[in-house]
C-alpha cells in the first residue's frame, strides 16, 4: 500500500496563493485579548523568511526552480530551523485553510528526495535509527535497562506502554514513573519489548521517510501480534506519530491509540483513580506541541488540552496558574522538528523565553507530559539557573496516587 | 546598476551598522521578499539586499550609502502588502525591514495621542490603546499590518464614518539623504508632536499615500478615540443598491452613525464565515445589500441619535429587514474593533481589490458597469462585488469603493479573467468619473499619467527635489519609463 503523506506538489495551489498576511506571525488576539509571538523561528531569526510565510515562498521557489546551487545552504537553514510546533498553522487554517506543518514537513521531504536535506545531524540519527533503532546510537539491547525490578508485567494485556526512545535512554525517570503508575493504579499492561524500535518522528519531522515507513510498519505488525489493543505513551512526539502519521503510512492501525493523560484520565472520571496525597505546591503547565495543536488540527480530532489539567487539579494541595499562552496558543518549547539536534540556540532561546513565561506566574514547578520538552525546558532551567523545578505530570500523579 | 564589487562593499558597510545577523543577500532569505499576492500584476522582483535596522540612526546610515551609490529603497514596515508596493520594482534594490522597529513609543491620553515606530501593528496598537481607555481608528485590513504604514498610505476604516481618513499628527522622515525631518508641531522648537497643522504647508500631507517614495517614515504620532461609553447596532438589508444608499445623505449630513457600510451580500459573508465551505452555503441567506451602522457616544446621546436615525431611515428608504437595533452577526462586531476575519477574504483564493474614491451617487452605475465587465470576462454577475462607506466629513458624498471579483493566482485562466475585468474597469471608471485611486497602483496610474497635467509635473518636480537620485521606491507612484512602453 502506498504512503498518504503529503508531497510538495499536493501543495502547489496553498504555495501560489499565500496572501502574506502574517496572521501566521501572531497568536489568535481574539481569544488572548493580546498581541504575542507565536512563530519561535520567526521570533529569533527576524527576516519574513524564517516565518510560515516565507517557507511558503521557499516551497513555491522549489517547484518552480528558482533555487540555484549557491543557494541550498542558507536553503536548508529556512527550512530546518523550525520546530514544526504549528502556532502558524492554527492561525493560517481559521482562515486560509493552509497546514503549514504538512508543508514545511513536504518540503523537507523534497529536499531529501533532491539531495538538499537532511542537516548532517539529521542524518546521523538516520543512520542511529538504522543501526540501533533508536536516534541516539544507544544499543538496542539497553533500551529496557531503565525498567525498575519488581515491575508487573502482563504479557497477556490488552493494554500496551509503548516507551519511546527519549524516555527510554535519556529521560527514564519519566518511563520509571509510568510504569510504577501502571502498576499502582492496578492497571494490567506489558510493554512492546524488545521489538519496539523509534516510532520514527524525528524522521518523519526531518523529511527522512523511507525509513520512517519501515519503522510504522514494523512498529504497528509488533503490537497487532502482540494481541495489544490500546497503546499508551508518554511520549508527546511518539502519541502524535502514532495517532497522526501512522494512518497514513499504513491505514487502520486495528489498536487504539491514547496519551497516558487521557488515560489516567478516564480513569478519574470512573472513580478509579484515587489521588489522595496532596502536593502542596504553585505549578503552571506546558502543552506539547505534539499533543496539542498537531492533534487539535485535524479533522474531527481535539487536542489533549483538558487531560492533563483535569488530573492536575485532582491532586490535592496544588495550585494551577495558568500562564498567558496555553492551550491552542500555546508558545512552543523549541525542541522538536528536528531543532534541538541542529539548531540548539534556536531550542534554547525558545525554551528560556517558555521558562520566563512560567515564572512569571510564581509557579514553582513547570509540569508538562513529554519527555522531549522535559529535556529542552530543563536545558533552559538550567541554563538560566531559574528557580522553578520541572515534572512530568505522570511523575506527579504518581507521587500522588494512593 | 552598480558591479558586484560595489554590492560586496555595501553589504560590508550594513553589516557595521547593524551587526550581521540583520542583513542578509542569500537567496532563500530574499525571495520572501520579491513579490506580494498582486504578482500577475506587479512583477516579482528579487532585493539583492535585505537589511533590519532597529533604530531611525540605523535608518540614516543606511540611507546615505544607499544614495551614494543610488541604489533604490524599498522600505517594507510589517509585509502585510498588496499591489507590489513594497515589491522592488528596479534589480539590485536595498530592501529596508522595519518589523524590528515595534515600539509603542508612547500613549497619551491627556492628549489622546500614540506615537509609533513602523513596526507597531495596529492589533499591537489598538490592544494597547484600550488598556487605557482608547481605541484606534481601526483599519479595515488585517490588525496583522503597521499602523503607521496604514495611516501614511491613508487606509479605509472601520469608523470612516465617524472618524474620517486621516489619523496621523506628526511623523519623522528620513529623507533620501539621511537627514531627518520632522513635520506637524514635531518641527518646532520645544514643542510635542500632538498638532499637524501650524503656520506652514502640510508637509505630512505631502508624504502621505507614497509608499516611502519621498523618505522613510521612522516615528508617527497619531490620533486616538475614546473608547465608546455604548453603541448602538443596525444590520438593514435592502434587494436593490438604489434603495440602500438612500438613507446614507441624510444620515451622514446629521453626523450621525459612527460605522456606515454598503455590503454586497458576499462581502458579508466572507466576514462572517468560519470555513470556506460555509461560503457558497451561505449564499441567499442575506439580503442583497446589507448596511451596517453602529452609533456610539454617551448613552443619552446615542439613544437621541438612534431616533433620528429611525426617522431618517424610516422616511427615506424603509429596509426589508427589520427597522430596529440588533446584534451583528457573530464575530462581527469583534471584526470591527480588533479585524480578523477580514484574512478571511483570502480563503476562496486570492485577494483582488480594485479600490477607489467617488460620490456615493455613482454607486448603481459603478455596479452596472463592473457586472456588465465581470461577465464580458467570464465571471457570472453575481460574483462582481462592490463595496462602499462614506467618510466624514461627507462632503462631495466621498466613499471608499472596493470591486472584488473572486480569484485565484494558481490558476492561469482565472488570472485571464481577472486582469481583463481589472483592466476594462479602471478605462470604465475613468469615462464616469472617480475622485482618485486609492493609494498609487501601478497599472491605474498608467491611465492618468498624461492627463494629470500642472499638477502631475509639480508632484514629478518635488519627488525630484527630494529625491534627485530617485532611489525611494522608484517605480511605485509614477510607472519607470521602461513600463511606459
Amino acid at each position: 500500500m502506498a504512503d498518504k503523506l503529503e508531497k510538495l506538489e499536493d501543495f502547489r495551489e496553498d504555495l501560489i496563493t499565500c496572501g502574506h498576511c502574517m496572521g501566521c506571525n501572531v497568536f489568535n488576539w481574539w481569544t488572548l485579548d493580546k498581541w504575542v509571538d507565536c512563530c519561535p523561528s520567526g521570533k529569533k531569526f527576524g527576516f519574513i523568511s524564517y516565518f510560515a510565510v516565507g517557507r511558503v515562498e521557499l516551497g513555491r521557489a522549489l517547484l518552480e526552480e528558482e533555487i540555484e546551487p549557491q543557494d541550498i545552504e542558507v536553503l536548508k537553514k529556512i527550512a530546518y530551523a523550525c520546530p514544526t510546533c504549528g502556532a502558524c498553522i492554527l492561525q493560517c487554517k481559521e482562515f486560509k485553510e493552509m497546514d503549514n506543518i504538512a508543508i514545511i514537513e513536504a518540503l523537507r521531504a523534497k529536499m531529501v528526495e533532491l539531495g538538499y536535506g537532511p542537516m548532517p545531524e539529521h542524518t546521523k540519527f538516520a543512520q542511529a535509527v538504522d543501526t540501533v533503532n533508536n536516534p541516539y546510537g544507544e544499543p538496542h539491547e539497553k533500551r529496557f535497562d531503565w525498567l525498575p525490578e519488581g515491575t508487573n508485567l502482563d504479557k497477556d494485556a490488552e493494554i500496551g506502554y509503548f516507551v519511546g526512545c527519549t524516555s527510554a535512554y535519556r529521560e527514564q525517570e519519566l518511563a520509571k514513573a509510568t510504569v510504577k503508575l501502571l502498576n499502582k493504579a492496578n492497571i494490567n499492561f506489558q510493554l512492546i519489548g524488545s521489538d519496539e524500535y523509534c516510532c520514527g518522528s524525528p524522521l518523519l519531522r526531518t523529511g527522512i521517510r523511507d525509513k520512517a515507513i519501515e519503522l510504522a510498519k514494523h512498529n504497528v505488525e509488533t503490537i497487532k501480534k502482540k494481541g495489544i489493543k490500546k497503546v499508551i505513551f508518554s511520549c508527546a512526539g511518539c502519541y502524535r506519530t502514532f495517532k497522526e502519521d501512522y494512518p497514513k503510512i499504513v491505514g487502520d492501525l486495528g489498536f487504539e491509540v491514547i496519551h497516558v493523560t487521557q488515560f489516567f484520565e478516564q480513569m478519574l472520571k470512573e472513580g478509579l483513580l484515587k489521588l489522595k496525597k496532596p502536593i502542596n505546591k504553585i505549578i503552571t503547565y506546558h502543552d506539547p506541541c505534539h499533543m496539542g495543536r498537531h492533534i487539535h488540527l485535524t479533522k474531527k480530532k481535539i487536542g489533549v488540552f483538558d487531560a492533563p489539567r483535569n488530573l492536575l487539579k485532582a491532586i490535592p494541595g496544588i495550585e494551577l496558574k495558568e500562564m498567558v499562552r496555553i492551550r491552542e496558543n500555546a508558545w512552543c518549547c523549541g525542541a522538536g522538528g528536528g531543532v534541538k539536534a541542529a539548531f540548539k540556540d534556536l531550542a534554547l532561546t525558545t525554551a528560556i523565553d517558555r521558562i520566563e513565561e512560567a515564572l512569571s506566574t510564581g509557579a514553582e514547578i513547570l509540569v508538562s507530559a513529554c519527555p522531549f520538552c522535559r529535556r529542552n525546558l530543563m536545558d533552559a532551567i538550567n541554563a538560566k539557573n531559574a528557580s522553578i523545578d520541572f515534572k512530568d505530570i505522570v511523575e506527579l500523579l504518581e507521587e500522588s496516587i494512593d | 546598476m552598480p558591479d558586484k564589487a560595489i554590492y560586496e562593499q555595501i553589504y560590508q558597510k550594513l553589516q557595521s551598522i547593524v551587526g550581521p545577523e540583520r542583513v542578509s543577500n542569500d537567496g532563500p532569505v530574499l525571495i520572501a521578499y520579491e513579490r506580494d499576492q498582486h504578482w500577475p500584476f506587479v512583477t516579482p522582483t528579487r532585493p539583492a539586499i535585505v537589511v533590519q535596522p532597529k533604530s531611525t540612526e540605523e535608518v540614516q546610515q543606511i540611507v546615505k550609502i544607499a544614495n551614494e551609490h543610488k541604489i533604490p529603497i524599498v522600505p517594507l514596515s510589517r509585509g502585510v502588502n498588496v499591489r507590489g508596493l513594497c515589491v522592488p520594482a528596479k534589480k539590485g534594490s536595498i530592501v529596508i525591514d522595519l518589523r524590528l522597529m515595534n515600539r509603542i513609543l508612547e500613549i497619551n491620553t491627556e492628549m489622546m495621542t500614540a506615537t509609533v515606530e513602523p513596526g507597531v501593528t495596529h492589533g499591537q496598537l489598538q490592544i494597547a490603546a484600550r488598556e487605557k481607555g482608547c481605541r484606534i481608528c481601526i483599519p479595515g485590513a488585517p490588525a496583522t499590518g503597521s499602523i503607521l504604514a496604514n495611516y501614511l498610505l491613508r487606509g479605509v476604516y472601520h469608523t470612516n464614518a465617524g472618524d474620517g481618513i486621516d489619523h496621523a499628527l506628526s511623523a519623522e522622515f528620513v529623507l533620501p539623504n539621511g537627514e531627518l525631518l520632522k513635520v506637524g508641531s514635531a518641527a518646532f522648537p520645544n514643542s510635542d508632536p500632538y498638532w499637524r497643522y501650524t503656520c506652514s504647508p502640510d508637509f505630512l500631507g505631502l508624504f502621505q499615500s507614497m509608499p516611502g517614495s519621498m523618505g522613510i517614515c521612522t516615528k508617527m504620532t497619531v490620533k486616538l478615540y475614546p473608547l465608546p461609553e455604548h453603541e448602538v447596532w443596525f444590520m438593514l438589508g435592502y434587494d436593490k443598491i438604489e434603495d440602500a444608499i438612500a438613507i446614507i445623505p441624510p444620515l451622514m449630513n446629521a453626523q450621525i452613525p459612527s460605522v456606515l457600510w454598503v455590503l454586497p451580500q458576499y462581502t458579508l459573508i466572507k466576514l462572517i464565515a468560519k470555513k470556506t465551505k460555509e461560503l457558497e452555503k451561505l449564499r441567499g441567506t442575506f439580503p442583497e445589500w446589507t448596511i451596517p451602522i453602529t452609533i456610539e457616544g454617551p448613552k443619552e446621546i446615542v439613544e437621541a441619535k438612534v431616533k433620528v436615525a429611525m426617522d431618517i431611515i424610516r422616511k427615506t428608504s424603509p429596509p426589508k429587514t427589520p427597522l430596529k437595533p440588533v446584534p451583528p452577526p457573530t464575530n462581527f462586531v469583534k471584526e470591527f474593533k480588533y479585524p480578523r476575519n477580514i484574512l478571511g477574504f483570502l480563503r476562496a483564493g486570492s485577494y483582488h481589490a480594485l479600490a477607489f474614491y467617488g460620490p456615493l451617487k455613482k454607486y448603481p452605475e459603478y455596479i452596472r458597469m463592473m457586472k456588465e465587465n465581470g461577465e464580458k470576462a467570464g465571471y457570472k454577475r453575481e460574483q462582481v462585488d462592490l463595496l462602499a462607506s462614506p467618510y466624514a466629513q461627507f462632503w462631495g458624498q466621498a466613499c471608499y469603493y472596493e470591486a472584488e471579483v473572486p480569484y485565484t493566482s494558481a490558476r492561469e485562466e482565472s488570472v485571464e479573467m481577472v486582469k481583463k475585468f481589472h483592466y476594462a474597469t479602471l478605462k470604465d471608471l475613468i469615462k464616469i468619473g472617480i475622485y482618485g485611486w486609492f493609494r498609487p497602483f501601478l497599472n491605474p496610474m498608467k491611465l492618468i499619467i498624461d492627463d494629470l497635467g500642472t499638477y502631475g509635473k509639480l508632484w514629478r518636480d518635488i519627488m525630484k527635489l527630494i529625491d534627485p537620485n530617485e532611489i525611494m521606491n522608484p517605480g511605485k507612484v509614477f510607472p519607470m519609463e521602461k513600463e511606459l512602453t
